[in-house]
């Protein structure tokens, strides 16, 4: 794999097994790799591969069984609760297949929860979510609940909450697995752009052909390897 | 499908072990209220009874003037009526027979015979023997001690009672030897007596002969019968073996008894003037049958409050289970399974379930039910049972599991039907605005029906003190609760302007969970019902003690069946002699009067009391109404200054002599008052004595000591010229009267003379007491027009008693409303056959002993005096109160006999854990416990019916970078904004309906509206801790689910799809 000079992201000898004898799936073999700063990186690879679970691992969600992850220079795989949940509120976000959204908050509180989070005035927080309805197109829908949104609409929304942070590194999971394809290329296209926009290293599970060609690299992950 | 069904509850046993168990456990409270409203009423009611007092329930014939020869005939048909009516119950039947006066040979005094068991029992023998029924000549007979003593009698002595009086007597004397002394005991057993146990009365009056009487000569039956006399009272009466009374055979009596008076008024005949057939049965069953109804209502409280609570319950935990298998539903629906497919395969799920309840809880019932009884005041009432299934019992159980079990049917489809909160339509506002008017106006229509309860006994009672209180409670909760989203919205609205998270996103959250419907209304009434329970139970408790003091008036009283004697207050006097300074003893006058031509109501005539009123605030119970006190009443009512009176020797004897004009023939019978050092009066009358200038000792008929402060002297006799030949000059003379007391010393006060006839032949009485030589005098002197004197005589009544204008009192609000009186007014009042002026100088709610009654609270002094004023100076006293007894002072006046000695907490006692009425205070208690329970099943159901979704949001936020800990807070806010407001509104609720509603059902032991009325009281303490511990044990239970929801909630589950 090349290596970046500063990379945002380093995986080193990454592996990952579920289950025990003969169950046993190794998701992850021994996977590195770098990722530069404000690359979009799109990981693919069939169903069941190992896209999510190398992206759990990357963001912290999930513990490795060998190898480490660097996120920003700080290595993920020896943080605690603690440090894994700043290094998600400051420097991680995610972009959740099934949008990952507090159905009992409007559109505007699930973007603002970020700011929340990190106590962000509210004035500041009010103009960011405002900022970033516009950038996703979803002004007009603030009060509305997830549930009273579509698809596309909710995906719209984690994105903006994914970078309402101005995280550094942004995780999405199949992004546009849950929509249909006019709406998962206008939700790719938003991606793509706000990455840019806001100077975000990006790294996209996707098995989408349409993203890949959006991406300025492509991971391609089979058997617990990875190959770019 | 069925396998489908049983794999799935394979899966899903934990959740449905949950599922049963809560309906087991609301199933076994139905069970528990079955028993209570039926084995454990039956067995109340027995243990009532077998409490009863035996004229509470006995069967009596009274039968009038029957001749010694029809004596046997009638006694057995009377016997046979009676004992008809109480045929299954083995009745035991006794009689007392009361012979016609006699004279006693020789003299002008009178004496009777007597005969019957009932006598028997109800003294003590002091001597000798009772007669044995052996033939014997002279007849054997036991006297009264009283009897004994007045006419020198003792063990061997022969007496013989001649003629008897009145038309058509016998005239063969009956020759009697005393072989016996006897005290009587039970006033009860003597009330039928001439001379109600007494053995004497100075003044006896059959209508026609009015002389000293004495007696009765105790007989044995078959002597009785063979002396021949008229028999002017027969008393037949049945007691039945209370152990074999049950209530369907009691109210058969009942019955039975409105022909018996007929039967026997038929069967008898002519042979007696009047018979009767009579029984306080009728009374006591409907007494005790109101106490069922009311006790019946409260359970019934407790079991529709329960139903209603477990029934919320259920359909939470059908949405727990509903929304658990929400997508094997979506799955199974897109296969084509219909809806009433799923309707009847949840069915048949729910009566498996109900079945399985239904066996746990059937001895579950039995086992808290039996436990229940074993509490210390059932198990006081006689009302321990062992465990017991009945078959009231199964079908409760069963159909109430059932019931409960189909709650989970009509969730079935309703996991994700919540309403969706973003429906604002003007129809749903609209329809929510309806709905609060509705329930408000259930709420006060509840409330309204329990405030104009009628007064007394009613047949809506028992239904209106069901319903309302839970319809109220019900429709106050919801409410209530609908404040509560309003109140987490705005709170909600204020974390908009947080920059923080924690409490922001839980009071969002809190605000906007779906499904709370049901939840909310669970736990708020349950806390209001456990708050509201426990209120009312004090509220109850407090009642019955102010009926009590209220009903005795005092502590303790003891109530003579007869105005009491000098004998009796020395007797009361020794009885309370060791008391504490504490103690207070007062006699009390406990008697109807009339008031003007008000005579009230048939059977609740207008009431006298008068008790000892400088000791009012010691002494009287009762609440007295706002602002007042007994203290302040009693300073209002009390005599101004005590009168010592002359101090009488107690063996020396008083001399009497007088003078009476020339030519005049007059004798005088004094009279004497006198007061003990207790301040009873009591008058002895002595033998006739002429007034011819010499010096004669005076014969009392009674023991005389103490302070004499009247005396009435009855001039009778010649005056010694014809009336109508008598001019101006020869018609007044000058009559002396002189009574010497050997050892007196001082006056006792200022002493006046009065005439005691309106038209009075005496002009210028005066009197004089003077001391000399150890010998007080008093002497009394004064004109009299003697041609009056020939038709009138004349008295005089001597006395140091200062003759009270009128007597002041305190008259009861009903009275003041039935006579339409005021503070103020004058009432003119007649006690017996004395006229006594009254004058109203405060108006109180309710006279002490005298609740709800038509009543005047008078001092028992100024009412004597008042009395004696008027020329009655026979006591009118009639028992004493005792304030703060010690148990030896009760114990000692009840070994007195008197008469019945009741304790006001002993009545607080029996209308508080009466067998019928115990199971009033358990229901409440039992209330409070189901509540909480309840509350926690719902806190718990509540909260595990959202796991998923909180799990997921968990997940999400962690994924934001929420620490679990963080995580944990928000959630344990969420959750506490959501149940905390719950829980104070349910406490409110609660509270606010115990003060609107809980004095409204409280009732009587007799169904009526409580006398004085119930006050709302909280006990403020206990309701801390109750409602500390619902919070806390609803918090503890949050915390547990919110620590088990976060460590099983991962950002890792994100990926599966179902987050």
């Amino acid at each position: 794999m090349s290596a970046a000079p500063d990379p945002m992201v380093t995986v080193s000898g990454l592996s990952r097994t579920y289950g025990s004898g003969p169950a046993t799936v190794h998701a992850l073999r021994e996977v590195s790799f770098d990722v530069a700063r404000g690359e979009m990186v799109a990981v693919v690879g069939r169903s069941g591969s190992g896209k999510t679970t190398l992206l759990n691992l990357i963001g912290g969600l999930d513990q490795p069984d060998a190898g480490t992850v660097r996120v920003d220079g700080t290595e993920v795989t020896g943080l605690d609760d603690r440090g894994l949940g700043r290094l998600r509120r400051d420097s991680i976000s995610y972009v959740f297949q099934t949008f990952g959204l507090i159905p009992a908050l409007t559109a505007a509180e699930n973007i603002g929860l970020p700011l929340r989070l990190r106590r962000t005035p509210v004035a500041d927080r009010e103009r960011r979510v405002a900022l970033l309805l516009d950038l996703v197109g979803m002004r007009g829908h603030e009060l509305q609940r997830p549930s009273e949104l579509s698809g596309g609409q909710q995906q719209r929304v984690g994105i903006a909450r994914a970078l309402a942070g101005s995280p550094r590194l942004l995780l999405a999971d199949e992004p546009t697995g849950q929509l249909d394809a006019e709406t998962g290329l206008s939700v790719m296209a938003l991606l793509r752009a706000v990455v840019e926009s806001e100077g975000v290293t990006a790294i996209v599970a996707t098995h989408d052909p349409v993203m890949m060609s959006l991406a300025d690299r492509v991971l391609s992950i089979a058997d617990g390897q990875v190959h770019e | 499908m069925l396998a489908l069904v049983a794999r799935r509850a394979l899966v899903q046993r934990r959740l449905l072990a949950a599922v049963l168990l809560l309906v087991a456990a609301s199933a076994s409270l139905l069970g528990v209220c079955s028993q209570l409203l039926g084995v454990t009423q039956d067995r109340a009611f027995h243990a009532e009874i077998l409490r009863s007092q035996p004229e509470d329930v006995s069967i009596t014939a009274y039968l009038v003037d029957v001749t010694g020869a029809d004596l046997a005939s009638v006694q057995e048909q009377a016997s046979d009526a009676v004992g008809a009516v109480l045929a299954r119950m083995r009745p035991r039947v006794t009689s007392v027979a009361t012979a016609r006066m006699r004279r006693l040979e020789g003299t002008d005094r009178l004496a009777y015979l007597a005969s019957g068991d009932t006598l028997v029992h109800g003294a003590e023998l002091t001597s000798g023997r009772w007669p044995d029924g052996t033939p014997a000549h002279p007849t054997e007979a036991a006297v009264p001690d009283t009897t004994a003593r007045l006419l020198g009698l003792r063990l061997g002595d022969r007496v013989t009672l001649g003629d008897e009086i009145g038309l058509g007597g016998v005239d063969v004397p009956v020759h009697v030897v005393v072989v016996g002394t006897f005290r009587p005991q039970d006033r009860l057993s003597w009330q039928g007596d001439p001379l109600v146990g007494q053995g004497f009365d100075a003044t006896y009056s059959d209508g026609s002969v009015t002389a000293p009487a004495y007696g009765p000569f105790v007989v044995d039956s078959a002597a009785f019968l063979a002396t021949g006399s008229s028999v002017t009272g027969l008393r037949v009466t049945a007691d039945p073996t209370l152990a074999l009374a049950e209530h369907t055979t009691l109210r058969a009596a009942t019955n039975r008894l409105h022909s018996a008076d007929a039967a026997l008024s038929s069967r008898v005949g002519d042979r007696a003037r009047i018979t009767r057939v009579a029984s306080s049965l009728p009374d006591t069953l409907d007494g005790f049958e109101a106490q069922q109804a009311t006790t019946r209502a409260t359970v019934l409280v407790l079991l529709t409050l329960g139903t209603g609570l477990a029934f919320a319950a259920a359909l939470l935990a059908g949405w727990l289970l509903a929304s658990v298998r929400d997508e094997e539903r979506a799955l199974l629906v897109s296969l084509g399974l219909s809806r009433r497919q799923q309707i009847g395969v949840a069915s048949i799920e729910a009566l498996v379930l109900a079945g399985f309840a239904a066996l746990l809880a059937v001895p579950v019932a039995a086992l808290v039910h039996s436990r229940l009884t074993h509490l210390r005041s059932l198990r006081v009432a006689g009302l321990a049972q062992p465990p017991s299934v009945t078959r009231g019992l199964v079908l409760t159980v069963l159909a109430g599991a059932v019931v409960l079990a189909l709650a989970l049917v009509l969730t079935v489809q309703d996991a994700d039907t919540a309403p969706d909160r973003s429906s604002r339509g003007r129809v749903a506002v609209a329809a929510r605005s309806g709905m609060v008017v509705l329930l408000a106006g259930v709420a006060v229509t509840g409330w309204w029906q329990l405030r104009t309860q009628p007064p007394t006994t009613a047949a809506r009672g028992d239904l209106t003190l069901t319903l309302a209180p839970v319809l109220c409670l019900a429709a106050a909760t919801v409410l209530a609760v609908r404040l509560v989203p309003l109140l987490l919205a705005a709170a909600a609205r204020l974390g908009d302007r947080s920059r923080g998270l924690v409490l922001p996103l839980a009071a969002q959250q809190a605000a906007r969970r779906p499904h709370v419907g049901t939840a909310m209304v669970l736990i708020a009434a349950a806390v209001a019902a456990s708050v509201f329970g426990l209120s009312v139970r004090t509220t109850w408790e407090r009642s019955q003690d102010d009926q009590a003091a209220l009903r005795v008036g005092s502590d303790l009283s003891l109530a003579l069946a007869a105005p009491a004697t000098s004998q009796d207050a020395v007797a009361v006097a020794a009885a309370t002699r060791d008391r504490p300074p504490t103690t207070v003893t007062s006699p009390v006058v406990h008697t109807p009067l009339a008031l003007g031509s008000y005579l009230g109501d048939p059977g609740t005539p207008p009431m006298l009391v008068a008790v000892d009123t400088r000791h009012a605030a010691a002494l009287l119970r009762g609440r007295v109404a706002s602002g007042a006190s007994w203290s302040a009443v009693g300073a209002d009512l009390a005599p101004g200054t005590l009168v010592d009176g002359l101090s009488l020797p107690g063996e020396a004897r008083m001399t009497l002599a007088g003078r009476a004009p020339d030519g005049a023939s007059i004798t005088v019978t004094p009279t004497a008052v006198v007061q003990d050092a207790s301040g009873f009066r009591s008058a002895v009358t002595a033998t006739p004595l002429p007034l011819d200038g010499r010096s004669h000792p005076v014969d009392w008929l009674g023991p005389v000591g103490g302070d004499l402060v009247a005396v009435r002297l009855v001039l009778d006799g010649s005056p010694g010229i014809e009336p109508d030949e008598a001019t101006e000059a020869a018609t007044t003379g000058d009559v002396s009267v002189g009574l010497s007391i050997p050892g007196g010393a001082g006056t006792g006060g200022t002493w006046d003379l009065r005439p005691q006839q309106r038209e009075s032949s005496v002009r210028g009485a005066q009197v004089a007491v003077s001391t000399r030589g150890g010998v007080t005098r008093l002497t009394a002197t004064a004109g009299i027009d003697l041609s009056y004197f020939a038709y009138t005589g004349a008295t005089l009544l001597a006395t140091v008693l200062p003759a009270p204008t009128a007597v002041p009192v305190a008259v009861s609000h009903e009275l003041a409303d039935a006579v339409g009186t005021k503070v103020g007014a004058r009432l003119s009042a007649t006690v017996g056959d004395t006229a006594v002026p009254l004058r109203v100088v405060e108006v109180v709610s309710d006279v002490p002993s005298a609740p709800g009654r038509v009543a005047v609270l008078a001092d028992v002094d100024t009412l004597s005096r008042a009395l004696i004023d008027a020329g009655r100076l026979d006591p009118v006293v009639d028992g004493w109160w005792v304030a703060r007894p010690t148990p030896a002072v009760e114990q000692e006046l009840r070994a007195t006999g008197l008469g019945d000695v009741t304790t006001r907490d002993g009545v607080a006692g029996q209308l508080a854990r009466g067998p019928l009425r115990v199971a009033v205070p358990t229901a409440l208690l039992t209330l409070v416990a189901t509540a909480a329970v309840m509350l926690l099943a719902g806190v718990g159901l509540v909260l595990s019916a959202g796991r998923q979704r909180r799990s997921a949001d968990v997940a999400r936020l962690r994924a934001l970078g929420l620490t679990r800990r963080h995580a944990r807070r928000v959630l344990l806010v969420e959750h506490g904004a959501f149940v905390v407001p719950l829980v104070l509104a349910g406490a409110s609720v609660g509270l606010a309906a115990a003060v609107l509603l809980g004095p409204h059902l409280v009732r009587s032991e007799v169904g009526a509206a409580p006398v004085p009325p119930a006050v709302a009281t909280v006990p403020w303490a206990a309701e801390g801790v109750l409602f500390g511990g619902l919070l806390a044990a609803s918090l503890v239970l949050t915390a547990v689910l919110t620590f088990l929801q976060v460590r099983r909630s991962s950002p890792a589950d994100l990926r599966a799809g179902d987050l």
